[in-house]
């Protein structure tokens, strides 16, 4: 329970400090709220009270009309300008969220980002966002202000309402008397709790819903999905007559929700009708009670209008105090849901040692026993391996789908960290190093690299503000240079259509170039390259080889390749198989050993062959 | 002119609405009925609730017996109570309908989309269009509803007004007219407001989808690895700093505009109110009219001030929705596939193969300033099995999707046994054609019914194919065998496929599906250089019977084919077995020697820089 109230306590201490004046605001909008709509409720009745009178002061009358039309417009325009500006600082204050959500996710250790629990609650945040946590709970503070001050003055005017006295005998006896407000107060508190109940049990059912049909609803959305943004799929569907099954599968879940709906559907409409019904049935009865004292002259005809008002109002703040509170505590699950993913520990962060110049440019890494297994997975994908390579060389990394060969450079990039053994780099824990830094050391294409929406330009130098000769000159080494001058807005093309119809839209083979450029753009000490050619011919591998190995003469690069030609300008070959490091050696070494290497080798070169 | 064309705009608009209600009605007519019972339910709600407190008040006054008061106020508060609860059923019936309603008008729109021709749904303009009108119709149904609620609302104000302006007849005309005109006066200013934002809104909507991308895409993890090691997150920041702060200007602007349309609304509001207040205490005081009828003139005087502001406002937005509706109707006539009754079905007989030949085929895309096939004259024999080369670019996938029947050709004709392909029926060439393309081709739903999606349930021979994609060690480790569900990252208890067994995959139900003729794009880009040869030697067995086309960037896989076909800019340039054309030293040759150069080299022992 403590710890809960510290959670709260917590979020309003970030918002205040985040948007200062968001709290003050949020008070004065209640309070404005709360107030308006008594302005009518006290000024039409003195009206009706004069109008009734004995003596009609049309003076006095026009006073209190104009007042009373006069006061409405400034609270308006005042409540108006509070509302406007709260949403402003609601509006602002979501965008800072969003973007802490994503920078921390900018900087989080891949290997948690990774983890479908903290992957899952980063997409999770990010879809209640705007109903939940801090956002809302700035709405639920202002509801539970103004249900307050609704409360207050309404149950003051209750008070001023039992204690008119009804004047006569019989019936007005019983309108003096404890019983009557009794009666009242009962039916009230009894209609106000029915109320409270069905709509919560409507929020309930409605939540529930939403989780049965969830499944369903996103395998709905992305067969959907897959027939537009994966358009390409349309040639599957026509080649192998898929329309059936889908619409079928479409039609089938469609009636799944669509029947959930409906049979929850029918509960929610006893449940709100009976509400209603209990409600009218109550806002008569208050009419009956207010028109029988001003019957037995209680008070005037005028303050018929003022009492009934007010039951109204009493009704709706008890009812709005109670669904905030319950919003309030249900808001607790999601504050303590944000925080605790903004708190995920980093592993990288308190790393010291620096990457000197002096490593960068004299450098050895050395993987020492080095065995790795994914969170979750039954069996390592790395075992046992040890190797070193340095400055100057060039390493390929060959093996079958499946072998270790990316998880060997993943672990290298400090994407994961070895379960057992190091990684060192000139002698020392890699783990050691400034994460920053560290990864400073490498030029990367991985496999599943990604090309983003941005400009060419900002996409090759990952700046806004860049070289721009040598974001060209990166460019035309990667092969891009005939590409690039079809661009009339050459580096400051924007890529894909996300954002705008003039949008470039890029090829496989011509994304991968730019991969490229990216990486040689970059021109850091290491160059590592997972598949960096799948996507492109047999022309443009061998340029794109061939100005890479004019690139990184001097420098050390580390290779993943299926086309084994590639092997050949690399000092040194590791060859894996099922996570194991099986042979290291030169291509002509591993060849004469008949091993592994020499079969892969064989299995391409056979074809090769001149026939 | 402009008039006319003004006009002409707002006819079709309420023809488009006409047609969507149209359609709606088809669908489930109590649906509609629900939303119309609402109209005279508005209307008798607005008016007892102000004779209720009207007929209290000159009850009391007048003296009225006890039993006559509470007598009048049961009931009219009972025919108020019955009005609401009535309001509140019909809505709540009609939200229960909501779901199935949408989900058919979804599943017409996914069913137009599976059965169009596959080149218009290529267009980018049609998928922009399709998934905008997809959230109209799957979320939730928010626009169905809110279209239907526009439509009642609106009718409800128009015959209110005509209701409450019969009762207030007895009152100056002036009074009406001052309301009439305040009410249009503050819509005007909301008018010009709105016209600002929508003439500007796709500045902010820009941004708004950079922040998102930013905030969503770039945070995932599959960015993740380029985020790090590009070292981009402070850049990132100030991207978004840059972003939101562009964004801001414009909100704190609308917010400004709305500010103003609100005080004009506020203005108008306390100007009809005042002016009511004040004529009905001028009467009461001159004696014209007496308490009880002062409260019923000032509730009927609202709500008619209240009419006046749904009539203007409704109708105003349900001028914006029916843009939308129109694309809905034009997206759903251009789907609507032409009538092929004229077609002839192409029946082939088991195990006979048709020759297909391209004559003086040229094929443009559309909006394409050059043609991407020119002038392609090709035979294909029965049987035969061809490789198809060329540079990135060259035109090798858009002639399969020609072959295919994706695309007809621009100029020119491809024939079937000498019968040109556009006499027969699509959906029967389509039965003759089996494929590996490059993308991934599965959809979201179990791997059976992926690899067999027309229930053919021919087990045996399911396994067998498997077997030759080398997968059934893989299948045989699902908990759930065939019946896993496929779409990682998707579905929650998907299984996860590497790119390598997706391509298994897909080669698993091209085989499946017994056509006379196989079409493999790039199948083995992703396989290592052990799997990729298995698959060669398995080729020659399941392209036995059949014609086969393959294309890769691999040119070992040349090798297994009886004709060679080199591509370069959208012709056929070079053509005949690999010996052949090796010996004709063309670019076939070069390429060639340029991917085997370091394989030979080995053979012959030399050494050296790669030189182009």
């Amino acid at each position: 329970m403590r710890k809960k109230w510290k959670v709260f306590v917590r979020a309003v201490c970030y918002t205040a400090r985040d948007m200062p004046a968001i709290w003050p605001l949020t008070v004065l909008t209640a309070a404005l709220e709360a107030v308006m709509p008594y302005i009518q409720i006290f000024l039409s009745a003195a009206i009706l009270s004069e109008l009734t009178g004995a003596s009609r002061d049309m003076q006095h009358l026009f006073f209190l009309a104009v007042l009373m039309t006069g006061l409405e417009f400034l609270g308006s325009a005042l409540l108006q300008f509070c509302n406007q500006a709260l949403d402003l600082q609601q509006y602002i204050l979501m965008q800072h969220l969003d973007r802490a959500v994503a920078e921390k996710a900018w900087r989080m250790d891949y290997k948690l980002l990774c983890d479908p629990k903290i992957h899952g609650q980063k997409k999770t945040i990010n879809n209640w966002q705007y109903e939940h946590g801090m956002v809302a709970m700035i709405t639920q503070f202002r509801n539970l202000f103004r249900a307050l001050v609704t409360i207050g003055i309404s149950a003051a005017l209750t008070i001023e309402f039992f204690a008119a006295r009804a004047e006569g005998g019989g019936m007005a006896r019983f309108l003096n008397h404890w019983s009557f407000p009794g009666v009242f107060l009962l039916l009230f508190a009894l209609v106000t709790v029915y109320n409270i109940w069905s709509a919560s049990g409507i929020q309930k059912g409605t939540y529930r819903v939403t989780k049965e049909t969830e499944g369903s609803s996103n395998q709905r959305t992305e067969l959907m999905k897959s027939c537009c943004a994966q358009y390409q799929q349309g040639k599957d569907v026509r080649i192998f007559h898929e329309q059936r099954i889908l619409a079928q599968k479409f039609e089938s879940l469609n009636d799944t929700i669509a029947d959930l709906w409906e049979k929850a559907g029918a509960s929610f409409r006893r449940l709100s009708v009976s509400s209603v019904l209990l409600s009218r049935l109550f806002h008569l009865f208050v009419y009956a009670a207010v028109g029988l004292k001003a019957v037995f002259r209680a008070f005037d005809v005028g303050n018929l209008l003022k009492y009934t008002g007010m039951v109204t109002q009493l009704g709706d703040g008890v009812t709005l105090l109670f669904h905030t509170i319950r919003d309030m505590v249900q808001n607790i699950r999601y504050l303590e849901d944000y925080f605790s993913y903004q708190e995920t520990p980093n592993r990288t962060a308190d790393a010291v040692l620096p990457v000197t110049q002096e490593i960068r440019d004299n450098y050895e890494f050395e993987f020492r026993h080095v065995t790795f297994t994914y969170p979750g997975a039954a069996a390592p994908s790395l075992s046992d391996v040890s190797c070193r390579f340095r400055k100057g060389e060039k390493i390929a990394v060959v093996g079958r789908n499946g072998s270790g060969k990316t998880t060997f450079i993943k672990l290298l990039c400090r994407l994961y960290d070895p379960q057992e053994g190091q990684i060192l780099l000139n002698g020392t824990d890699i783990r050691e190093y400034r994460y920053e830094e560290y990864l400073q050391l490498f030029s990367t294409v991985f496999q599943d690299y990604r090309i983003f929406a941005f400009t060419l330009g900002e996409n090759v130098a990952a700046e806004s503000e860049y070289d721009r000769e040598k974001a060209v000159r990166a460019l035309e080494n990667a092969g891009f240079a005939s590409r690039l001058r079809t661009l009339k807005d050459g580096l400051d093309t924007q890529l894909f259509k996300n954002f705008s119809e003039d949008g470039v839209e890029l090829s496989g083979g011509e994304s991968q170039k730019a991969a490229i450029a990216r990486c040689l753009y970059k021109d850091a000490p290491h160059a590592v390259m997972d598949e960096p050619t799948a996507a492109l011919d047999p022309v443009a591998e061998a340029d794109i080889y061939q100005r890479m190995n004019r690139f990184i003469q001097g420098k050390g690069a580390v290779y993943i390749s299926h086309r084994l030609s590639s092997c050949h300008f690399c000092s040194r070959i590791l060859v894996f198989e099922g996570g194991r490091l099986e042979e290291q050696g030169t291509h002509e070494e591993l060849l004469e050993k008949h091993g592994l290497y020499d079969r892969l080798w064989h299995a391409q070169a056979q074809y090769y062959r001149s026939a | 002119m402009e008039s006319l064309q003004k006009k002409k705009k707002s006819g079709t608009s309420v023809k488009n609405l006409v047609w969507w209600l149209g359609i709606l009605y088809r669908d489930s007519p109590g649906y509609v009925l629900a939303y119309l019972a609402d109209i005279p339910l508005q209307i008798g709600i607005a008016l007892l609730g102000s004779y209720m407190p009207s007929v209290l008040v000159a009850d009391i006054t007048a003296g009225k017996a006890i039993y006559v008061i509470l007598r009048n106020l049961i009931l009219l508060g009972g025919a108020l109570a019955g009005f609401y609860v009535i309001q509140q059923w019909a809505a709540e019936t009609r939200k229960m309908k909501e779901n199935r309603i949408c989900g058919a008008h979804s599943l017409k729109l996914f069913r137009a989309a599976l059965n169009a021709e596959y080149r218009d749904i290529e267009q980018p303009e049609f998928q922009t269009e399709f998934m905008k009108l997809q959230e109209l119709h799957l979320w939730s149904g928010t626009y169905t509803r809110m279209f239907m609620t526009l439509v009642s609302t609106a009718a409800a104000g128009i015959l209110g007004l005509l209701v409450y302006t019969g009762m207030l007849s007895g009152l100056s005309p002036w009074i009406l007219l001052l309301i009439l005109a305040s009410a249009a006066a503050s819509s005007g200013v909301g008018v010009l407001c709105n016209r600002w934002e929508s003439k500007n809104r796709h500045k902010w909507w820009a941004l708004d989808l950079k922040m998102e991308y930013l905030a969503q895409n770039l945070s995932s993890y599959e960015s993740a690895k380029d985020v790090h090691l590009y070292a981009m997150a402070p850049w990132l920041r100030k991207l978004y700093d840059r972003e939101l702060k562009e964004r801001l200007r414009y909100t704190v602007k609308v917010e400004k505009n709305y500010y103003i349309w609100g005080l004009a609304y506020s203005l108008a509001g306390m100007l009809c109110k005042g002016v009511s207040y004040l004529y009905l205490i001028y009467n009461v005081c001159m004696g014209r009219m007496d308490a009880a009828e002062f409260v019923l003139y000032v509730g009927i005087l609202m709500s008619f001030t209240g009419g006046c502001y749904q009539v203007v406002e409704s109708v105003k937005r349900l001028h914006e929705l029916a843009l939308y509706v129109e694309e809905d109707r034009r997206l759903m006539n251009k789907l609507r596939t032409e009538e092929k009754e004229s077609r002839k079905e192409l029946i082939l007989e088991k195990d006979y193969i048709p020759t297909i030949e391209f004559r003086n085929v040229t094929f443009q895309y559309e909006g394409a300033e050059a043609p991407v096939i020119r002038n392609l004259n090709l035979t294909i024999s029965p049987g035969e099995n061809l490789a198809l080369v060329g540079l990135n670019g060259a035109g090798k996938t858009t002639f399969i999707k020609l072959l295919c029947g994706f695309y007809d050709p621009t100029q020119g004709e491809i024939l079937a046994d000498g019968v040109n392909r556009e006499e027969y029926d699509r959906e029967s060439w389509f039965r003759c054609f089996s494929g590996v393309f490059q993308e991934t081709g599965f959809f979201p739903m179990s791997l059976r019914e992926n690899l067999d999606p027309e229930g053919r349930e021919e087990k045996r021979r399911l396994e067998e194919c498997l077997e030759t994609a080398d997968l059934t060690d893989k299948i045989r480790k699902l908990p759930k065998g065939l019946d896993t569900l496929f779409g990682a990252g998707i579905l929650e208890e998907a299984a996860d496929f590497s790119g390598g067994e997706k391509q298994k995959l897909m080669l698993a139900r091209s085989l499946y599906k017994q056509a006379p003729f196989l079409v493999l794009d790039e199948p083995t880009a992703a396989l290592d250089p052990l799997a990729e040869s298995e698959l060669y030697e398995k080729y020659c067995r399941f392209s036995d019977k059949k014609t086969t086309v393959f294309i890769s960037h691999r040119l070992a896989s040349t090798r297994f084919c009886d004709r060679i076909l080199l591509m370069e800019d959208g012709a056929v340039t070079e053509t005949g077995t690999h010996q052949e054309l090796m010996n004709r030293q063309g670019s076939y040759a070069a390429m060639y020697r340029l991917q085997s150069k370091y394989y030979q080299q080995e053979e012959a022992g030399l050494e050296g820089e790669m030189e182009l």
